[in-house]
């Protein structure tokens, strides 16, 4: 089943939002995720928890993640740890995070498109 | 005469945080000298801006929001979104005003790092993305006619 992890530039609006509309997708936005325990850690302890509990993580970072994800691929396939829940990445362009109707509805869409997927190292780029 | 835009500061440190900094140089693949004068700097801008902190991230070391996982730059991009209003991006992130305020003062203060920053997000589309990971596939939802 899909598990959303938020990151905190999505609004909590969307994760509410979207609990409602995609039953039954699980949704965490960061700020309750694990207690709010990951808020001020550096971003490599976060997705290295959200991979181990296979979440799939949703951001509109297209600047500090995907160079992570491929120094994990670079460096730690070879050993087989490099596997994890799967990441969206939202282009404002196209999704403004302003516009939390239209996340909800393109993530619920997504959700529901996807739901035969394996999202496994899955990277999708959602506009 | 042109005015010199670097002083050279003698300071004395203790053995072992010569060994810590010398550590973290390396980390960096920085001189021992530029990780100190990184250090200070952003000792400084802590010091001289509230809740601004640093933190390592994979496109270097970024100024972010004490307690929150997000970087300036990411804060300024929704602050363009709602056009400019402060009390908007609160609102949406359910931060208090003062900490949204608080990245919006220190992005006048350093409008370069925070833009180009937002500018190489930008520049990270799909067929970026796919070059950088393979297995990265465009996904557009179908959009409900009423729309």
């Amino acid at each position: 089943m899909l598990k959303f992890l938020l990151s905190e530039r999505i609004s909590p609006h969307v994760a509410a939002a979207l609990r409602r509309r995609a039953r039954p997708v699980v949704v965490h936005g960061m700020a309750e995720w694990e207690g709010g325990n990951f808020m001020a850690r550096e971003e490599v302890a976060c997705l290295k928890e959200a991979a181990r509990q296979r979440l799939t993580f949703v951001t509109y970072d297209r600047l500090t993640i995907p160079p992570l994800l491929k120094a994990w691929a670079d460096e730690e396939c070879t050993r087989g740890e490099c596997s994890h829940g799967g990441f969206v990445f939202i282009d404002e362009k196209s999704i403004p995070p302003a516009d939390a109707h239209g996340l909800v509805l393109a993530l619920a869409r997504l959700a529901k498109e996807t739901q035969s997927w394996d999202w496994t190292d899955r990277v999708c780029f959602l506009r | 005469m042109k005015e010199a835009t670097s002083v050279v500061v003698s300071v004395r440190l203790p053995l072992e945080s010569g060994r810590r900094l010398r550590r973290l140089a390396a980390r960096h693949g920085w001189t021992s000298s530029d990780a100190g004068a990184r250090l200070i700097e952003e000792g400084l801008r802590r010091s001289e801006f509230a809740f601004i902190d640093f933190r390592d991230t994979p496109a270097g070391r970024q100024a972010c929001i004490q307690a929150s996982s997000l970087a300036v730059w990411e804060i300024m991009q929704l602050v363009r979104g709602y056009q400019g209003s402060v009390p908007a991006v609160a609102k949406h992130l359910g931060w208090p005003l003062v900490k949204v305020q608080a990245a919006v003062h220190y992005a006048e203060a350093f409008p370069k790092e925070i833009n180009d920053a937002i500018a190489d997000n930008d520049a990270m589309d799909f067929k970026a993305l796919k070059h950088m990971l393979p297995q990265a596939v465009e996904f557009v939802p179908k959009r409900p006619s009423n729309r």
